[in-house]
Formats: C-alpha cells, sequence, structure tokens
C-alpha cells in the first residue's frame, strides 16, 4: 500500500467503514502475522495478538497521525504487542518449554544422516530446541536485533547470541545459510 | 545446495496464514455494540445482571476462541452466553455475611467493653497520683528533688517520669484532675518537678542542638554542667555527628535521671551526638565544659552540647 492509498483506509475506517479496516488487512496480514508469530512462537496464540492488533488498528485510527511509513508503524505495534503477550504469558510459556525439553532433540549424528535435500524449513526447524527456535523466529520473521530480544524475553544478550549461533550451525548442517 | 533460511522461513509461514477476517470483524462489531449499549470494557469479565445478553458478548474471552477454530464465528459468541457463576462466589457471599452479621458486632460490643474499662483505669490512675501528691504534701517535703525526699516517693515519681509515653498521660491527667482543687498550686509544683513539660523539651534549653532529627527526641537535660575531653569526633551512617568524649569532672547537679542511669564517674567514656553547628577545626583533645541530654529511643542515648561561653 502507497501512503496515500494507507492515509484512505484510515479515513474510512474514522467513518466507521471496516472496508478500510479489510484493505489494510489484505495486505498485511502476512507481514503483520509473520512478526507475531516471530516473538510468540505458537500459532493459535500468533493468531489471538494477529486478532487484537486489527481490532487495535480500528480503534485507534481516530486519533492516528502517521509521520513515518506506516509500515514501520504496523510492524512497530505489532511487534510491541507479541512482546507484551510473550511477558504476560510468560509461565504458561515456561510449560510449553518443559514440554518440549521432554522431547528429544535430533541428535548431531543423526541430523548428519539425514538427506538435507529432503528436509523442508519447518522440518529444519523443529530439530531446534525451543528456546533455540524462539530467537531464530524473532530474528528472521519479526526482524528485530540481538538487543531487543534479549530486552523482550528478559534474557541476557549473550544468552540469545550463543543461542541464535548454536541454531545456525545445526540449520547450516542441514543446509540452510 | 545451500538454502536460504530467511527466505523459506518467511514463505513457509505466509504459505500457511489463518483467515482471521471474520474474527476480527466479529470483535469489532462485539466492541461496538458493548460500547452503545453502556458504557462497559470490551472484553471485560464485568457482570451487569440487568443486561445480560450484552454482557455476555462482550464478555467473550478472544483468547479462548482457538478452541472453536471450526465453528462460525457468531456461533462462538452465542456459546458463551451460558453464563456460569464463578466459584469463588459460593465463598465469597457467605464469607461476607458472616463477617458483617458476627464478626463486625461482636468486634463492636468487644470495643464498647475495652473502653469502658480504660475510662474506669483513666480515672483511677490520677487518684493515685493525687494521693502521692498529698502524701507528700503532708510530709512537708515540696522540693521533691532534695533527698530529704521520702525512698517511696522518689521511687515513684522516677518511674512516671522516664519509664514510658504512658507517664506523660497520666501527668496530664493530673493536671485536669487537680484543677479546681483546693490544693491545686501545690500538686502541680510537685508535678512539675518530676515531669518534662513540653517547654522544656521544646524551649531554650535545646534551641541550640542542631542535631538532626534522626538523633531522636530530647528528653531533657542529665547534667548542664560536666567537663569533658574529646577524644574522636565523626559521623555515622546518616551523617549524624558523634563523638566519644572522657568525663573528666562533674560540675553541674544532676536534673534528669533515665531510669537505667547510673551518675557519670571520671574518666567515663561516652558517646554521644554534637550539635551539627558545633564547628571546632579540631575538637580531638580539647576539653569542654557541657550541657548532657538525654536522648530517648536511640541506640545513643547521650547528646553533648558545650556551653555557650565555652564555644
Amino acid at each position: 500500500l502507497t501512503q496515500e492509498k494507507f492515509s484512505e483506509c484510515i479515513n474510512r475506517i474514522k467513518n466507521k467503514d471496516k472496508s478500510g479496516l479489510k484493505d489494510i488487512y489484505d495486505e498485511y496480514l502476512g507481514y503483520i502475522y509473520s512478526i507475531i508469530y516471530g516473538v510468540v512462537g505458537q500459532r493459535e496464540n500468533a493468531e489471538d495478538v494477529t486478532q487484537d492488533f486489527f481490532v487495535k488498528l480500528y480503534n485507534m485510527a481516530e486519533t492516528m497521525e502517521l509521520k513515518d511509513s506506516h509500515k514501520t508503524f504496523l510492524a512497530t505495534i505489532a511487534r510491541n504487542m507479541a512482546i507484551d503477550f510473550v511477558r504476560k504469558n510468560s509461565r504458561s510459556v515456561a510449560v510449553d518449554d518443559f514440554i518440549e525439553e521432554g522431547i528429544e532433540p535430533v541428535a548431531n549424528d543423526k541430523v548428519e544422516e539425514t538427506v538435507i535435500g529432503d528436509m523442508t524449513v519447518t522440518e529444519a526447524l523443529a530439530t531446534l530446541s525451543e528456546k533455540e527456535r524462539q530467537v531464530v523466529s524473532m530474528k528472521i520473521l519479526s526482524d528485530m536485533t540481538f538487543n531487543e530480544i534479549s530486552e523482550a524475553l528478559g534474557i541476557p544478550m549473550g544468552t540469545i547470541t550463543w543461542r541464535y549461533q548454536e541454531a545456525i550451525k545445526k540449520l547450516r548442517r542441514l543446509g540452510y545459510e | 545446495m545451500n538454502k536460504d533460511l530467511s527466505k523459506e522461513y518467511k514463505e513457509a509461514v505466509m504459505n500457511d496464514l489463518p483467515d482471521l477476517w471474520g474474527r476480527i470483524e466479529a470483535a469489532i462489531d462485539a466492541e461496538e455494540s458493548a460500547k452503545t449499549n453502556g458504557n462497559e470494557t470490551p472484553g471485560s469479565n464485568v457482570i451487569n445482571f440487568s443486561k445480560p445478553e450484552n454482557n455476555t458478548v462482550s464478555s467473550v474471552n478472544k483468547y479462548a476462541v482457538n478452541a472453536y477454530d471450526n465453528e462460525p464465528v457468531m456461533g462462538r459468541v452465542e456459546k458463551k452466553k451460558k453464563f456460569r457463576i464463578p466459584a469463588w462466589v459460593f465463598v465469597a457471599i457467605p464469607s461476607a455475611a458472616i463477617l458483617l452479621l458476627v464478626i463486625i458486632p461482636v468486634g463492636f460490643l468487644m470495643t464498647r467493653g475495652g473502653m469502658g474499662e480504660k475510662s474506669a483505669t483513666n480515672m483511677a490512675e490520677p487518684a493515685t497520683i493525687t494521693t502521692c501528691a498529698e502524701s507528700a504534701t503532708d510530709s512537708v517535703v515540696y522540693d521533691v528533688a532534695s533527698e530529704a525526699a521520702s525512698s517511696d516517693f522518689e521511687e515513684e515519681a522516677e518511674e512516671r517520669q522516664y519509664s514510658d509515653s504512658a507517664v506523660n498521660e497520666n501527668a496530664q491527667l493530673t493536671y485536669d484532675f487537680a484543677t479546681g482543687n483546693e490544693k491545686n498550686e501545690s500538686k502541680e509544683g510537685i508535678i512539675n518537678e518530676y515531669t518534662l513539660s513540653s517547654e522544656t523539651i521544646n524551649g531554650d534549653n535545646f534551641s541550640n542542638l542542631t542535631t538532626p532529627d534522626a538523633a531522636g527526641e530530647f528528653n531533657g537535660i542529665i547534667n548542664d554542667n560536666v567537663s569533658v575531653k574529646f577524644l574522636s569526633v565523626y559521623e555515622n551512617d546518616e551523617g549524624l555527628r558523634l563523638a566519644d568524649v572522657e568525663i573528666i569532672e562533674v560540675l553541674g547537679d544532676y536534673d534528669l535521671i533515665p531510669a537505667d542511669f547510673k551518675e557519670f564517674e571520671e574518666g567515663e567514656i561516652l558517646t554521644a551526638y554534637i550539635p551539627a553547628d558545633f564547628e571546632d577545626s579540631d575538637l580531638n583533645g580539647k576539653e569542654y565544659n557541657c550541657i548532657v541530654k538525654y536522648v530517648a529511643d536511640d541506640e545513643i542515648i547521650y547528646a553533648i552540647e558545650p556551653k555557650k561561653a565555652d564555644r
């Protein structure tokens, strides 16, 4: 969407016309969803936060004043909402981690044996631990810096970079750069 | 062959995008209807029994919607119309009833009973003090500070003076009680000897002592002329000035004797607060004639103030 087109959509929303929101939704659902998914790391929660994002956009349209690129603006809101969600639900995330850790990760020697060409990105990511996958998702999908990830998860930046490097090492063995 | 992780990952997510428009639209509609039907917070679980339909719609928990992913959105909203009373209500209401019907009335009655007892005690205490004062008057011992006063009387007076704050209450009661009494004047005179009045505490004797408030309340002068030698001067963690002093000679009379106090001895070393405005570049090793004051409720119970003539 161009800036003008986006402003026109916002004006329609101000007039309680949901078609303005629908146009933004059609254009940016993938972009917003992938940012949120990258932080939240779980499909159902990502859907919930994405829904909240568009409802919030609808409600805030009346007072919205765009100065910079609207795409950056939307990304910032989405990322912040996702981070808030993760912080509020850190307890349940911890439970998920526990369950996840109960699953034995693919051993390195087995990875070597896997036929690299057959492995999809989803399968490759499944070889990572939940914590490694979270950092990779936030970095790649949500386009966050290590510092932002560190602050969002409340984990030291050294740990974040170490997890990311470990994850990238594993993914390299599977043919992903 | 190397594959692009970033590109493939984003594509994988994009290919699996959910259709959320129905949910978003329903959520917006629910919020708007909630707004038009009252000023309820969208999505809140506040229950207004007068408007059951609106509230059930507004109380849809958006995060619970996932459990019904395969159902139409509005169907989900309708399901939420079955309102369930939270379990805590069954505990809270009986508890509140018990509190209102039993605990508060009993507490109120007990408080009233307690007050009655207390007032009876208050009546009794001044009478005791008066008796004491009268006995002192009868034996023609008005100067109770003198050694001629009976030992019983001294002990009792000391107790009343220094033991605790309740003593001051007693003294105050005595003033009231004594008003209009024919021996009023003599009693007041006696009581004044033993009671630190607010004038004494806040009066001129203390105006120069600028030790910070944290040092505690000055409850009176122990001795108004003691020759001391400053051994060391320093500040504590709170920035209050302290000094270790050696008693050289006790020149004045003891005015106030705390309950656990023994008279100063020559050579005795005290730690005491010193005034903040007492400026002497090097106090160490110098001798001053000082006023020694008592600081109640503090770890350090003394405050010394060099006499003006010596400063």
